[in-house]
């Protein structure tokens, strides 16, 4: 019987990945092993001479080596591919326990122990650089969540391995003796990295790709700068500090402990062996079984808070029994299970949650982040422990409850670095699905000096820095910048000039009438004589300039006058040049009537003529250019009328209602309660949500109630128009979006069931595909709606992108923003897996009716229950039904004979 | 002989057709409906001249069957054989053709002609979409290889 299957899914690794995940736990295991022979070697031989205070020492003594560790490999990293930094990596740390065990037989000073011992932090710091490169760039986001607890798994049954045979070995062939099995299984790991080499999945990093990150020089502080740049690493790093010092401190404290608790040097290291191998046990089971899960289930912050709480209580209770319990072993037995706990806590979720924290970042920022988590706050931590346990060794008279307040102290730090590295990481996603940010100073025009310094940037700033500086004086007019922007007037660049009188123009800017005069008259520019025709036009009540440019020879000078005559405030001015307009209107002369539609076009926003459907009769081409002479000023008259071209124009009215506004929604209302086109009836749906406002949205929502067939294209309007919902309407669309998770589950149903004879039925199974992004589409606007527009929008950005980093991320974000029942579902449905694997893992949302057969699906899409589906899924399927000879009923064909849709209609005629 | 013949092909097997080519293999089949109805089967028989070099191009063809050569005078530059493609630049943008067409067989070829196709981009926004990302992707396509020429 083949156990893969179920293998597979206790382990939560997909059937796609098992064989590299194999790879990688095998890499892991045999290094794993390596370094648990060493450790034993090292420590039980370095606890026979010494007392467990020493540790301290030798952790002093191992920081610059580790400093010196992470900076090679770094080096390395950045020089060479990294499968071959691997090898050299591996080799290395068996050639050094080859020379430290031939060399234990010619050196037998102290010395020698304690870089034995510390070299073991080297080793230890050295494969996890190594193996954890290498891993960090193979998975995205989501797989990490999953994998990295199995994969990391490899090293537990490896340390218990080299703790058992310890246990039985060590006194027979002597502590230094267990270098030689070390040495033999580091070498073992080399045919697995070489098999990893060969599939080409490890990639080099790319450094030129990822500008932000990368930071010019050599020197410490380049050196520095480069990993404290970006603000999650930064974070990440003073968590890492913060976690290495604390589990230092606690291994310290319980070796030190069992020493004072009288057991001898053979008894201790029994005791160690033993603990440590029961720790492994422990961690590989709910490393292996829980992990995955618990971090899929209660997510990242929480389950990076699990151990530092857990360990707050422990030091609780060992604080409380210090002060409590005169028997001095009971603190000795809480502090020893505080030690497992967090060891346990540590392998199982910490280190897998970490690692999965840092795979929204780029492959080369996230390769620093693990250098950083592993091999720069190390020695840092190292060094701060050891120092800090020196000291307390020798001035306190209580060790074990100084140790504790410590403890606490750095654990709380420990749980508000978390929340800052768990808001880091909300923003690195968001930022990676789309770096779309922009943002705009501003600043205040009252002070002196401030205008002395724009007014010095005008003179001797480039065209665009000038623009700029306009466009931020639009904001605050005073007196001080009506100065700044006449001088500007003067300004030889004529962008800067015509965007100066588009300000006057549009913030109604008066004062500058001899200038405007000047321009008007003289500019070398038509453009800008135009527009300084019109702003003379719109602002003479004395009809001075008006007469001289309304006869003025040139005509666009003259249609100039008149548009800034229809854009004055004044009454008067107005309605003459509304006769004006009404002339050109009227004329004979297509030329007269092209003249009204340009003033017509410009004021669109401001003003309606009540003659303008009088342009719609003229021809196609001039009517469709007075459609688009409609803005937002107008009138409901007019927007009936063009609402009577719709059939014909339908793209062309959907956009004069949208920039009608509001005023189109009653108009809109009843066509669609009159009508039974869908494709239009959709069309002024959408129109309704681009109007957006109170009053579209509340007619979205009545429609909604009323027509839950439309309720995609509804969900779509409704997200165009920014609808946050109310509590009152949550419910519904919480109930809309599961009833579209569940049309998902059924399209999928009707996948897995026509994969299955996948040539024949092919065309049908990539068109229900299409269906699929339809309503993935559906269900993201009703996520923008009812939670976060922005993400939702970034969201649909990600999964468009189909790369596999952006759709885990873009997944990511929906688990930390969508209400779990619907985020879970739906990831599930859209994962990029086997149809079968993710129809297995949704069957329990498929509903009672699910089709049986393939005649039962070709039915489902015909019948258009409870979806609409796409006339080409519906094209195809009659088509398909036809050429295969699968049996549908005869009217579920037939209505569609009659079609206004040409490729149903067609298609239909030849199936039936 | 050129000749225009009734379509024989029903417009779900042309969007199968246009689906199948690799201009078209990324492209969703619900927008190539949209543009299935725009394709008009022709005839050619062998040694007839499809286009001239120099002539402003205004269409694309699809080869249904058959092959076409690409040549410049006498020279040869390709030998194009079923749903292969040629001329679908001028789909979008009409210009002098760089090369001339001829038949080198009887062949039955598929043509979309430009204005149909610019009326059909007015009226569906999805189908201009549809070819903005094809234009994406060659213009991607095309960065790379020059970004990998300039590596090399």
């Amino acid at each position: 019987m083949n156990r893969r299957p179920f293998l597979l899914q206790l382990l939560n690794v997909r059937t796609s990945e098992w064989r590299l995940v194999s790879q990688l736990f095998w890499l892991q295991f045999f290094m794993g092993t390596g370094i648990a022979f060493f450790f034993t070697a090292s420590f039980s031989h370095f606890l026979e001479k010494f007392y467990a205070s020493e540790v301290a020492w030798v952790m002093i003594i191992s920081s610059p080596l580790l400093f010196f560790t992470g900076w090679i490999f770094n080096k390395f990293e950045h020089h060479f591919h990294l499968t071959r930094v691997g090898t050299i990596v591996i080799i290395f740390m068996a050639a050094s326990i080859l020379i430290l065990q031939l060399s234990s037989t010619l050196i037998k000073a102290d010395w020698f122990d304690y870089l034995i011992f510390a070299w073991y932090y080297v080793l230890y710091l050295a494969s996890n650089l190594c193996f954890w490169s290498i891993t960090s760039t193979l998975f995205d986001v989501r797989q990490s969540k999953r994998l990295f607890a199995v994969i990391s798994a490899g090293d537990i049954p490896a340390k218990f391995i080299g703790y058992t045979m310890a246990y039985f070995f060590v006194k027979a062939i002597g502590p230094l003796n267990m270098l030689w099995p070390a040495f033999f299984f580091m070498l073992g790991a080399l045919p697995f990295l070489y098999k990893l080499s060969k599939s080409g999945v490890v990639h080099h990093h790319h450094h030129k790709d990822h500008i932000v990150e990368s930071v010019q020089g050599t020197g410490f502080r380049a050196f520095v700068k480069r990993y404290t740049l970006n603000t999650l690493i930064r974070r990440l790093a003073v968590l890492t500090f913060l976690i290495s010092a604390c589990l230092a401190i606690i291994n310290y404290a319980l070796y030190s402990e069992v020493k004072e608790n009288n057991y001898d040097d053979k008894s201790l290291s029994n005791f160690i062996i033993l603990f440590m191998a029961g720790s492994q046990i422990v961690a590989l089971l709910v490393k292996i079984i829980f992990t995955g899960r618990i971090v899929s289930s209660i997510g990242i912050k929480k389950s990076l808070l699990i151990t530092p709480l857990v360990l707050l209580t422990l030091l609780l209770i060992v604080i409380f029994a210090e002060y409590a319990a005169s028997e001095s072993k009971l603190v000795f037995y809480v502090f020893g299970m505080a030690a497992i706990a967090v060891e346990v806590l540590r392998t199982t979720i910490t280190n897998p949650v970490f690692l999965t924290v840092m795979q929204p970042l780029n492959p080369n920022a996230r390769s620093k982040a693990h250098a950083i988590v592993k091999g720069i706050m190390d020695p840092f931590a190292f060094l701060f422990a050891g120092v800090l346990l020196v000291f307390v060794n020798t001035r306190s008279a209580n060790e074990l409850l100084v140790i504790c307040y410590v403890l606490a102290l750095l654990t709380i730090s420990w749980i508000v670095s978390i929340l800052l590295v768990n808001k880091s990481y909300h923003n690195t996603l968001l930022k990676t699905i789309s770096s779309r940010f922009f943002s705009q100073d501003e600043f205040k025009l009252s002070d002196e000096e401030i205008q002395q310094q724009i007014l010095k940037k005008i003179k001797t700033g480039k065209e665009s820095e000038i623009i700029n500086i306009l466009q931020m004086l639009n904001s605050q007019i005073s007196n001080a910048s009506k100065e700044i922007i006449f001088k500007l007037l003067d300004h030889p660049s004529y962008n800067i000039r015509k965007t100066t009188l588009l300000l006057i123009q549009n913030r109604n800017i008066k004062g500058a009438e001899e200038k405007l005069k000047y321009l008007a008259d003289h500019d070398d520019d038509k453009e800008i004589q135009y527009l300084a025709a019109q702003s003379l036009c719109k602002e003479d009540n004395e009809r001075h300039h008006q007469k001289h440019y309304l006869h003025h020879h040139d005509p666009k000078i003259r249609l100039a006058a008149i548009t800034g005559m229809i854009k004055s405030p004044g009454k008067e001015n107005r309605q003459r040049a509304e006769e004006l307009i009404d002339n050109l209107i009227q004329s004979d002369r297509i030329t007269d009537k092209q003249m009204a539609l340009h003033i017509l076009n410009e004021v669109k926003e401001d003003y309606c003529h009540p003659n303008h459907s009088d342009l719609f009769t003229v021809n196609r081409t001039l009517r469709l250019a007075a459609f688009k002479a409609i803005g937002d000023a107008a009138s409901p008259e007019l927007v009936e009328k063009v609402m009577t071209y719709f059939k014909e124009h339908p793209l062309n009215v959907a956009s004069v209602l949208h920039a009608a506004g509001e005023k189109a929604i009653p108009v809109i209302l009843k066509y669609i309660s009159n009508n039974s086109n869908r494709l239009l009836k959709d069309k002024l749906i959408i129109t309704l949500g681009k109007i957006g406002g109170e009053t579209a949205q509340n007619i979205l929502l009545q429609l909604l109630e009323q027509h839950p067939s439309d309720s995609g294209i509804i969900a779509k309007a409704l997200h165009r128009s920014r609808y946050r919902v109310t509590p009152e309407k949550q419910q519904l669309l919480e109930d809309i979006a599961f009833a579209y998770l569940t049309y998902g589950v059924e399209v999928l149903q009707m996948q897995s069931q026509l994969e299955k004879q996948h040539q024949k039925y092919s065309v049908i199974n990539s068109s229900l595909s299409i269906e699929l992004i339809e309503i993935r589409n559906i269900l993201i606007c009703l996520f923008g709606c009812l939670y976060d527009h922005e993400k939702a929008f970034k969201i649909k950005q990600g999964l468009d992108m189909k790369k596999k980093e952006n759709v885990a991320n873009a997944m990511e974000v929906i688990e930390m923003t969508v209400k779990k029942d619907l985020a879970m579902p739906f990831n599930l449905l859209y994962e990029p897996e086997a149809i079968e694997h993710r129809y297995n893992s949704l069957k329990n949302y498929l509903p009672q009716n699910k089709a049986q057969n393939t005649k039962d699906i070709f039915s489902k899409i015909l019948t258009e229950v409870p979806i609409f589906y796409n006339p080409w899924t519906k094209a195809s399927t009659m088509y398909i039904s036809k050429k295969t000879g699968t049996e549908v009923a005869a009217d579920l064909i037939k209505k569609f004979t009659q079609s206004e849709n040409l490729l149903l209609k067609e298609t239909a005629l030849y199936a039936q | 002989m050129e000749h225009a013949k009734a379509n024989r092909l029903l417009l779900v097997e042309k969007v199968l057709v246009l689906k199948s080519l690799n201009l078209f293999k990324d492209t969703p089949e619900n927008i190539l409906a949209d543009l299935a109805p725009l394709m008009q089967e022709m005839q050619y028989e062998k040694g007839v001249e499809i286009f001239k070099e120099g002539e402003t191009g205004d269409c694309m063809y699809i080869i249904e069957q058959g092959s076409i050569r690409i040549h410049k005078g006498n020279t040869t530059l390709a030998i194009l054989k079923d749903k292969e493609v040629f001329g679908e630049l001028s789909l979008l943008d009409a210009d002098t053709r760089s090369a001339s067409a001829t038949a080198d067989t009887d062949c039955t070829l598929y043509k979309i002609d430009q204005e149909p196709f610019y009326e059909l981009l007015d009226e569906r926004p999805e189908v201009a979409r549809g070819f903005i990302k094809i234009l994406c992707q060659r213009l991607r396509t095309m960065n790379e290889k020059s970004r990998q020429s300039d590596i090399g």
